[in-house]
């Protein structure tokens, strides 16, 4: 036979300890849902990140391939995945909304990062309105597609280490 | 129409917050007051912490329960792995120096046992595990199996693990009235 008054007063939760628990369970609950969400987020720019580099390394393989063929002969392919830098930075910033964490105690890190983006845009700006004289066009275009290499590179270092709000 | 447990859980796997809240009302009193026997060591702040971690791994892996045993049954042994794993942080006191010597006395009448609240007091001097037992058995009325469901032992050690604190709080008890006596 079960012992039935084997539990007094003292042993059971009060109202407010109940409360308080339920509490705590439901904001731990809540936070692995939001750290699920941010995972599965962050797993989908890489996906688009990776095919947006996939599609560069298919241009770049045709490209070197027509110029292969075409005996050396300028191709516009080079302009192509230039431009397909260019889409694939402006698309991942649409995505990724440029508000940038302040609570972060890496401020004046993430702050060097934006200077050093700033100054590839300006970059950037410079080499594209040089772009329109033949001379040494090759080497700007080479310039060109290092520069926004590097920039993707940047918000990509900047979003794996949390310092980009998703 | 009242939904059976089952159909909570099965909303709570899909992520409902109310599915959680009438699991966690249901079971909450239960597992509060069995873990604060079991930790009777602990402060109410501690087995506040216990059970409510407890109810986050449980719910956290709530995908994983299978129906294989009942929900109480799989929360318990979670919240007693949660115990485990503070106790190994907080040195065990060892209790079992009074239960052991009473062991060693024959009893004839080992299966005469009578529950008497002053015992509660008692089986303080057992193992935390005999009491466990125990009150897994004779107060919230799990069957062995489940009680070696729980605790992660055998169903055979639970039988054992029973009768062996029944008779040491029998003697326990017969030796407190005669030194009252």
């Amino acid at each position: 036979m079960k012992i039935s008054n084997f539990y007094d007063e003292d042993d059971m939760p009060t109202m407010e300890a109940r409360q308080r628990m339920w509490k705590r369970i439901s904001h731990s609950l809540t936070m692995k849902k939001q750290a699920h969400f941010f995972i599965e987020k962050r797993s989908f720019l890489y996906g688009m990140v990776a095919s947006v580099l996939i599609t560069l390394c298919g241009v770049g393989a045709y490209s070197t391939v027509g110029t292969l063929m075409q005996g050396g002969i300028q191709s516009t392919n080079e302009n192509k995945e230039t431009e397909a830098y260019k889409t694939a930075i402006r698309e991942f910033e649409k995505v990724v909304p440029s508000k940038i964490s302040l609570q972060s105690n890496q401020y004046e890190i993430i702050q060097d990062k934006k200077q050093h983006i700033a100054m590839i845009d300006k970059e950037i700006d410079k080499v594209n309105k040089e772009m329109s004289s033949p001379e040494f066009a090759e080497l700007r275009r080479i310039t060109l597609r290092q520069l926004y290499h590097t920039k993707l590179s940047i918000i990509l270092s900047m979003i794996d280490s949390g310092e980009m709000e998703l | 129409m009242k939904m059976s447990e089952k159909d909570i859980i099965e909303k709570a796997k899909k992520g409902n917050n109310k599915a959680f809240s009438e699991l966690y009302e249901t079971h909450v009193t239960r597992l509060y007051r069995f873990m604060k026997q079991c930790g009777s060591r602990y402060s109410n702040d501690e087995i506040e912490d216990i059970v409510q971690r407890a109810f986050v791994k449980a719910f956290t892996k709530i995908d994983t329960f299978e129906h294989t045993s009942s929900f109480a049954t799989w929360l318990f042994r979670i919240a007693m792995n949660e115990l485990r794993s503070d106790m190994r942080r907080v040195p065990l006191v060892a209790l079992e120096t009074i239960a052991d010597e009473l062991y060693d006395y024959e009893d004839e009448h080992a299966d005469e046992f009578v529950w008497n609240m002053a015992m509660k007091e008692m089986l303080n001097e057992v193992s935390d595990i005999k009491k466990s037992v125990f009150i897994l058995y004779e107060v919230e009325g799990y069957s062995h199996a489940e009680i070696g469901k729980i605790l992660g032992m055998e169903e055979s050690s639970s039988r054992s693990l029973l009768t062996r604190t029944k008779q040491f709080l029998r003697k326990r008890w017969i030796l407190s009235k005669e030194i009252d006596l």
